[in-house]
């Protein structure tokens, strides 16, 4: 995780050679263990997520079996057991639920989910946030005073605690869900963006931009938002790991999505009736799926961090 | 050399700082310890800490049963409380003046030994004990009864601390409204003499001592009430009435605790007394049950029956259903305001499926809202709508869905999806909303009705419901406070329901105002009966199944006889351990 | 230093203040009405406007424009006047005070937090120093992979997992709670943590049970913490002894045990006790999981609590109470920083 370091301080400040930079940073992200094991996470459970409903299409809305409720997965039985039941070995690898669904497919089928609504919250956030942090730094005056201050209250709230009020407030959705989420993670977005402002603002080529009588809004997307490209990009992978967490916590405490949908969260909610009756397969695999998806993005955050820019590795 | 001195030096103040602010957080968090203890907290909370420590440490108090109850209590003043969590607690504490024998609905005389009404049931004569005295001393005598129902009845009443949020919204439940409203049917009460009070109804009232057996109606010592004000029933003033046990504590968030009353009128509790810890989620109840660290619990997930069979150290006390769970569907959502459509509706959903998958088989399909115990007032001859998929498609063609429908129509004309609400919370008719929803839209799909699966905060739930704001099928279910059929039948297809979902049938009304007030239970049931065989024709709401709550022991465990209505006294219970 | 404390004490009225109007405005804009859910399946509109006059929620929101009366007796004014004389009101569900409701509550989130904490930083700065001390070796190996899952980890999901083993599937330790209720019934406590009142009352089988309790939620909540600390002390531990000096030392002849303890670990905590700040907010939003899922009763599981029952005293209290601690947790954090480091000036 920690290999790279010395070669550090050559990067520019200013996006001089935008092409080669991006390239050099790609190669660092694959030269690192972490960001290559990351990146094989996340790319996989992409790949998963696009391709599931044509591999192998299902309908959760007509899913079920009674007969098999609760069965655990196939290999874990006996011959005799899976007679009885007309079962082959590879059938039910992850067991099945309360309503006889193969859990399997289920957990399969939610990575699109959870991806979907991870990575839309946190580009909402992001588009939000950094439209508010780069324009705050760059107005300033009352402006800024403001937005920090609405920053500073949001940032006050632990943040599952805000993103239950609002659920509470829309009602339970995976949609409301996903926008409490993304409201939480504003603020970190918001201040990564301005503070690149600030530290930027006064440097000499854009005080020679303005004084070449560039227009505002011109230098504020040209110039000051590529610089806060890589400090967003990092946060916002990262982010995207916090908002798999808490959109499944939200499921989990029955505020996200609604049945018959198979997201992790609300699986869990369910399974957590069967813990104590020794049904272990029907929690272990949902939540499996949310801690390796976790982890793929952390690990891709961790190594995007280490390749764009070394200066922000604590 | 000198830099690495800094941090670890530099370290120690903050954590000396991090400690400080713990400690002044928990100064906060105890920031009023002094000026705050309750007047009748304190001794009573003394004296068992105290004592053992000198004596015999905790010899005594581990014999306690423990109850794992479904929550917190909100109350424990019976009167002011409509949840069963509450009234679980208060019914060891509370009296009532008329019981039920254990495990029955059949009328047993407690703080009352004789009742009888005058000629048209509008007078009430109800003979009292003259041997029982209340916990604080003071005597139970007719008029304490007066008090008790005139705080209850009486929006003026001196000491129905109403300004200080006390409701009794259960009296107009019950009676149509309080003293004075003019939908209510009491008049009044009063002390002939010291063992004899007269309640005065403005109608036939029939039913009235089954009115008088239900948990709420619980009587407290009026000294208690009068001196403890607001907080009477709070965690800090408990409850003073006259039952086997006495209150000793209210932990918020854990439990509460009773000992027994040794100055009980009748038989004393066979334990020295009781802890009622609250835990909200099934499956950590029954967790609990296994573990030992509660004696006996109730509503468990039906799949925990299969749990306690294969423990032998577990055993499941028998119930008989005495409640509804249904479907109803808002006459107010076109296509739903389609009589084919509902019955197309009826005829899709296998109950014997939901029943045999969901509940473990054990209960009854529900062909009729009223369930076993109240069959007298079933129709003899129903028209019911068992499941048949090609009878539902063919009345969904005829009402012009051959290919089924996935939208309705709400009041202000927009189209929307079909929405299904399903219960955020488990209750005794609906163990596992979730799953039964998921069941119903599966089976709504197989004939080609597409729904959505929708729920909200269980508040919001009923709110909407009561605005008659919850379009397209709703979730619902009811458990009986006891035995008249109209506590089924009105509460479901009442003049009060209309607004609910839109159903409105004037004549079925009258019949179940007939029935309700006629004074034989043969006229009575010919008018349920006529009334039930137009609601189940019109089809307002689909009965599913009457089902037994699923309750938990220990096998060690003896002389727990639940009762059908949901909460009886624990006085005979007793474990060895 | 004194006037930057000052400045950054100031700096948080206008947040508080906006922490107070927010949760106001958000609970009123929450749907349903506690009127309903306390009345339940069986209320009538009379009832439900009755109660609703009881308790006050018939007045105006912000401002009484009826003419009648004061301007500003409103919801709004009131609780903030209340709230401003440190009266947080009466809780609609239970009607006891929400002061006093959250001297009950507080102290199981704070004896949970603190013990999460307790295990996180020590298990993690040793697990960090060693991994770090053998680097590349099996123990460094394995312990930085516990390290990333663990950092990944959903805790309530784990503390299913958890519950599941160690409670139900072994019996070795309780399911949930705080207490057995042979001993906690007529337990009065003095500081509300159990652990500390059992030796207090010079009863140490509270201690002990308490402790039991405790055991399972605070290495749920501790997982996450432990994780990011032991990889945190672990790379500034790297660093720290590839410095010049750290070769001087050893080439000085000082035993490797006084190398690391002495000069290594002195100079990588800086980041790391960066870290642990930063971890005690984060915290109490892993403690309300936490608490949910072994029905803790903490502050987590009364405001959640709280907010279906629309019980809006306690949800007001308990969260303006909740983001108080946690700006004065994150103030005090950052203070401790300049303190700290000689190099941050203001």
């Amino acid at each position: 995780m920690t290999t790279t370091t010395s070669t550090a301080g050559a990067v520019p400040t200013a996006p001089r050679r935008p092409q080669n930079l991006w390239v050099e940073a790609g190669q660092r992200l694959l030269g690192n263990a972490a960001g290559r094991i990351g990146l094989t996470i996340t790319l996989a459970l992409l790949a998963l997520a696009l391709f599931i409903p044509i591999v192998m299409p299902y309908n959760p809305a007509t899913d079920r079996n009674l007969r098999l409720r609760l069965v655990a997965p196939a290999w874990t039985l006996s011959a005799d057991e899976r007679e009885q039941r007309t079962l082959s070995r590879t059938d039910i690898p992850f067991g099945t639920d309360d309503l006889g669904r193969d859990i399997f497919t289920r957990v399969l089928h939610g990575t699109r989910i959870s991806l979907t609504a991870g990575v839309l919250a946190v580009s909402l956030a992001v588009i939000v946030g950094s439209l508010l942090g780069l324009v705050a730094g760059f107005v300033g005056g009352w402006f800024d005073t403001v937005a920090v201050w609405i920053m500073d209250l949001m940032l006050a709230f632990p943040s599952i605690l805000l993103a239950i009020v609002i659920v509470s407030v829309a009602g339970p959705s995976l949609f409301n869900a996903l926008l409490a989420v993304s409201i939480v993670e504003i603020p970190i977005f918001g201040r990564i963006a301005r503070s690149t402002v600030l530290s930027i603002r006064e440097q000499e080529y854009i005080t020679a931009a303005r004084a070449v009588g560039v227009p505002s809004h011109s230098i504020l997307f040209r110039h000051v938002l590529p610089n806060s490209l890589a400090p967003m990009m990092v946060q916002a992978t990262l982010s995207i790991a916090t908002a798999i967490i808490n959109i499944a916590a939200l499921g989990f405490l029955g505020l996200g999505a609604q049945p018959p949908q198979p997201e992790w969260g609300s699986m869990l909610a369910q399974a957590r009736n069967f813990v104590g009756q020794g049904m272990w397969w029907y929690s272990t695999f949902p939540g499996l799926a949310i801690m390796i998806t976790v982890l793929g993005f952390n690990l891709l955050g961790d190594g995007l961090r280490d390749a764009l820019d070394p200066r922000l590795k604590r | 050399m000198k830099r690495s001195q800094i941090p670890l030096q530099r370290a120690l103040p903050l954590w000396a700082l991090l400690l400080v602010v713990t400690l002044m957080v928990a100064a906060c968090g105890g920031a009023t310890p002094a000026p705050a203890p309750a007047p009748t907290e304190a001794p009573a909370a003394e004296a068992p800490t105290e004592a053992p420590a000198a004596e015999a440490p905790a010899a005594d108090t581990s014999s306690f049963l423990v109850f794992g109850n479904s929550g917190e209590p909100d109350t424990v003043d019976s009167m002011d409380t409509t949840t069963g969590t509450a009234l679980y607690v208060t019914q060891q504490m509370l009296e009532n003046l008329i019981d039920f024998e254990p495990g029955t609905l059949e009328l047993a005389p407690a703080l009352a030994t004789a009742w009888e009404a005058n000629e048209d049931s509008t007078e009430w004569t109800i003979t009292l004990r003259d041997d029982v005295t209340f916990h604080d001393g003071t005597p139970f005598n007719a008029d304490a009864v007066v008090f008790n129902f005139r705080r209850l009845a009486e929006e003026d009443f001196e000491f129905g601390f109403r300004a200080e949020g006390k409701t009794y919204a259960i009296f107009p439940d019950i009676f149509g409204g309080y003293a004075g409203s003019p939908d209510t049917i009491w008049e009044g009460v009063e002390a002939v003499d010291d063992t004899t009070v007269v309640f005065t109804l403005g109608q036939p009232t029939p039913l009235f001592p089954n009115f008088l057996a239900a948990a709420y109606f619980g009587i407290s010592s009026p000294t208690a009430v009068q001196e403890l004000g607001a907080d009477y029933g709070t965690p800090n003033g408990g409850a003073v009435g006259t039952g086997p046990f006495t209150f000793l504590e209210w932990r918020p968030g854990e439990s509460i605790s009773l000992v027994r009353n040794e100055e009980y009128w009748g038989e004393p509790a066979k334990m020295p007394g009781v802890t009622v810890r609250f835990i909200g989620d099934a499956a950590q109840r029954l967790a609990e049950l296994q573990a030992g660290a509660v004696d006996f619990t109730i509503n468990l997930a039906p799949d925990a029956r299969a749990t306690i069979a294969n423990d032998a150290n577990l055993a499941s006390p028998p119930l008989e259903p005495f409640n509804i769970a249904y479907l109803s569907l808002n006459i107010n959502n076109p296509p739903f305001d389609n009589l084919l459509v509902r019955q197309a509706v009826a005829h899709a959903i296998d109950k014997e499926e939901i029943l045999e998958g969901l509940y473990g088989g054990v209960g009854d399909v529900a062909e009729d809202f009223l369930p076993d115990a109240l069959a007298w007032a079933r129709p003899t001859e129903l028209d019911p709508y068992p499941f048949d998929p090609e009878r539902a498609k063919e009345l969904l063609t005829e009402a012009g869905f051959p290919d089924g429908f996935s939208t309705m129509t709400l009041p202000d004309g927009t189209e929307s999806p079909v929405i299904l609400w399903y219960m955020p919370v488990s209750r005794p008719y609906f163990p596992t909303p979730q799953p039964v929803a998921e069941l119903f839209a599966a089976q709504l799909a197989d004939v080609g009705i597409q729904v959505e699966l929708q729920t909200e905060d269980w508040g919001v739930y009923l709110d909407n419901w009561d605005a008659g704001t919850k379009y397209g099928l709703v979730m619902l279910g009811w458990t009986g406070d006891y035995a008249d059929p109209n506590n089924f039948l009105r509460t479901h297809f009442g003049p009060g329901t209309v607004r609910e979902a839109g159903y409105d049938n004037p004549e079925v009304f009258s019949l179940l105002d007939e029935a309700g007030t006629a004074d034989t239970q043969e006229a009575a049931a010919t008018f349920f009966q006529q009334a039930g065989t137009l609601i189940n024709a019109d089809l307002p709401r689909v009965p599913i199944v009457h089902a037994p709550p699923v309750y938990g022991q220990n096998a060690a465990l003896e002389g727990w006889i639940p009762s059908p209505s949901g909460g009886e006294s624990f006085a005979n219970l007793s474990i060895s351990r | 230093m004194a006037q930057y404390i000052l400045r950054r004490l100031l700096g948080l009225i206008p947040v508080l203040l906006g922490i107070a109007f927010l949760v106001f405005m958000m609970l009123r804009l929450i749907p349903g009405d506690p009127a309903t859910i306390m009345l339940g399946e069986r209320s009538t509109d009379e009832q439900r406007i009755n109660l609703r006059a009881q308790l006050g929620l018939d007045r105006p929101l912000f401002f009484n424009t009826t003419g009648e009366g004061n301007l500003f007796d409103s919801q709004y004014f009131s609780f903030m006047g209340r709230t401003l004389q440190g009266d947080l009101g009466t809780s609609i569900m239970r009607r006891t005070s929400v002061a006093e409701e959250l001297k009950t509550f507080f102290p199981a989130t704070l004896e949970l937090t603190i013990a999460a904490m307790l295990i996180a930083t020590t298990v993690g700065i040793i697990t960090g120093v060693l991994s770090a001390t053998r680097r590349g070796s099996l123990f460094d190996a394995g312990s930085m992979t516990f390290a990333l899952v663990g950092v990944s980890m959903p805790i309530f999901w784990l503390g299913l997992m958890l519950q599941y083993l160690f409670a139900v599937n072994l019996g070795w330790l309780p399911i949930s709670q705080r207490l057995s209720p042979d001993l906690s019934r007529g337990f009065q406590g003095i500081t509300g943590l159990y652990t500390i009142d059992g030796l207090l009352r010079g009863r140490p089988e509270i201690t002990l049970d308490a402790l039991h309790h405790l055991l399972l939620p605070a290495v749920t909540l501790a997982t996450v913490p432990m994780a990011i600390i032991a990889r945190m002390t672990r790379s500034a531990m790297l660093e720290v002894l590839g410095q010049d000096y750290m070769r001087t030392a050893r080439a000085k002849g000082l035993r490797d045990q006084v190398v690391v303890v002495r000069h290594a670990l002195k100079n990588a905590l800086l980041p790391v006790v960066t870290v642990i700040g930063l971890q005690l907010g984060l915290l109490l939003s892993g403690a309300i999981l936490t608490e949910t899922v072994f029905s803790w009763p903490g502050i987590g599981t009364w405001i959640l609590n709280g907010i279906l029952a629309r019980d809006y005293p306690i949800v007001q209290g308990g969260i303006l109470f909740v983001a108080t601690v946690f700006v004065l947790v994150n103030l005090l954090v950052d203070l401790s920083y300049a303190w700290l480091d000689p190099r941050i000036r203001y």
